[in-house]
């Protein structure tokens, strides 16, 4: 019967579907806060297994949160200078011809192939956000005067981080396959594009997840256009979960003070999880 | 070296540029929210305002950081983010028609 509620209330959702629909964006928007993610690793499935909406317009929707989430934290960490605005604007030329590519791509898919696509994605996902993620070291190569050295102060270190960036190539490939995944899944890609900045590219993890998170906004709009203009994004649905992702992302910041980040990881992991079998029994069931 | 207040700047300006779009979608899809409650006609085309505007929000902040990259006469910045809007656009026209 859950199907059907998609078909025969795209127009006006009832008052409770609105509210599940609203939490739905808001658990997503506190992820995102709490973890640096997009949150469409929560919110695709979360409207596919719960309210029924089909796996293309869920990602359309999904994007459109994407876009909500990036833009409401977008413009603290631009401010603050966390979000290296240069590097992101540089690396943006390959996630928007990426995401360009997947949006034009994404009609010729079959949705069974974008929710095993997905739920492959969640099942390494999951397995990143169990195992630790990388202690951020200290040292990274001292800026040389480059165009886009970053620099910020970092509260938890109580001084300002100056770093230059490295293998450049290796940043502008990774951005190209984030927008591919980013258009076909509805994720922001920040989980492709975070580890390689940091890792090879010399880019601090705050500095990294901000600028990814920077990014993920003019990604998501590039394939958003193809999906609004293909019909696929519902749009009362679409509003009513960015309203909820930009709630929960201001209650995920407050919250981020108070809880520990691996506890909120492990948990994540375990409910990423369960989702991705879920997803895997819809694809197997046809 | 990028003079530190330029780089500020940059951030200052994408940064007002999302919030006025943050701020000015949020508004439209929450009045959107409450007629759809209220079962009013509008709501739906409400909706539709407010995630256009809403998608348009970071086609804002490329054009402010375009502006900026131009006035800091930072060229190879300003050849990527005007690279970035014309892919924006193309993909405005590339739908798939009808």
């Amino acid at each position: 019967m859950r199907q059907n509620w998609y078909d025969t209330h795209r127009m006006l959702p009832e008052f409770w579907n609105i509210l599940g629909l609203l939490a739905a964006g808001a658990v997503s928007g506190v992820i995102g806060a709490l973890l640096g993610l997009g949150g469409g690793i929560f919110l695709v499935p979360a409207l596919v297994l719960a309210f029924g909406v089909p796996m293309h317009q869920a990602v359309a929707a999904s994007l459109v949160a994407v876009i909500a989430t990036s833009s409401a934290a977008g413009a603290r960490n631009a401010e603050a200078g966390v979000a290296n605005v240069r590097l992101g604007m540089t690396l943006e030329t390959a996630t928007v011809l990426g995401a360009l590519a997947g949006a034009l791509l994404a009609h010729r898919v079959p949705d069974r192939v974008l929710l095993g696509l997905f739920a492959l994605v969640q099942f390494a996902v999951s397995a990143m956000l169990w195992r630790r993620r990388a202690a951020d070291a200290d040292e990274f190569a001292p800026a040389q005067g480059g165009l886009l050295d970053g620099r910020y102060f970092d509260p938890a270190k109580g001084r300002t981080i100056h770093y230059s960036v490295r293998n450049l190539p290796t940043a502008v490939s990774t951005s190209l396959g984030a927008g591919l995944m980013s258009a076909l899944l509805g994720v922001g890609g920040g989980i492709l594009k975070v580890p390689v900045l940091h890792l090879f590219c010399g880019v601090p993890m705050k500095a990294a997840t901000a600028t990814s998170n920077f990014m993920i906004g003019v990604t998501a709009a590039a394939s958003a256009v193809v999906y609004l203009r293909d019909g696929y994004v519902p749009a009362l649905i679409s509003a009513t979960v960015a309203l909820g992702v930009v709630a929960g992302s201001q209650g995920g910041l407050a919250l981020s003070r108070r809880m520990s980040e691996s506890g909120v990881r492990r948990v994540f992991a375990a409910v990423t999880l369960v989702m991705a079998c879920a997803m895997l029994r819809r694809v197997l069931a046809g | 070296m990028p003079a530190e207040p330029e780089t500020r700047e940059e951030g200052r300006l994408a940064g007002a540029a999302l919030r006025v779009g943050v701020t000015a979608s949020v508004a439209i899809m929450s009045a959107a929210l409450v007629l759809s409650v209220l079962r009013h006609g509008r709501g739906e085309t409400l909706a539709w305002l407010g995630v256009a505007v809403l998608i348009a929000t970071p086609l804002l902040r490329v054009v402010f950081l375009a502006a900026a990259f131009a006035r800091g006469r930072q060229w190879r910045l300003l050849a990527a983010s005007v690279v970035v809007l014309g892919m924006l656009a193309s993909g405005i026209l590339l739908g798939r028609p009808g």
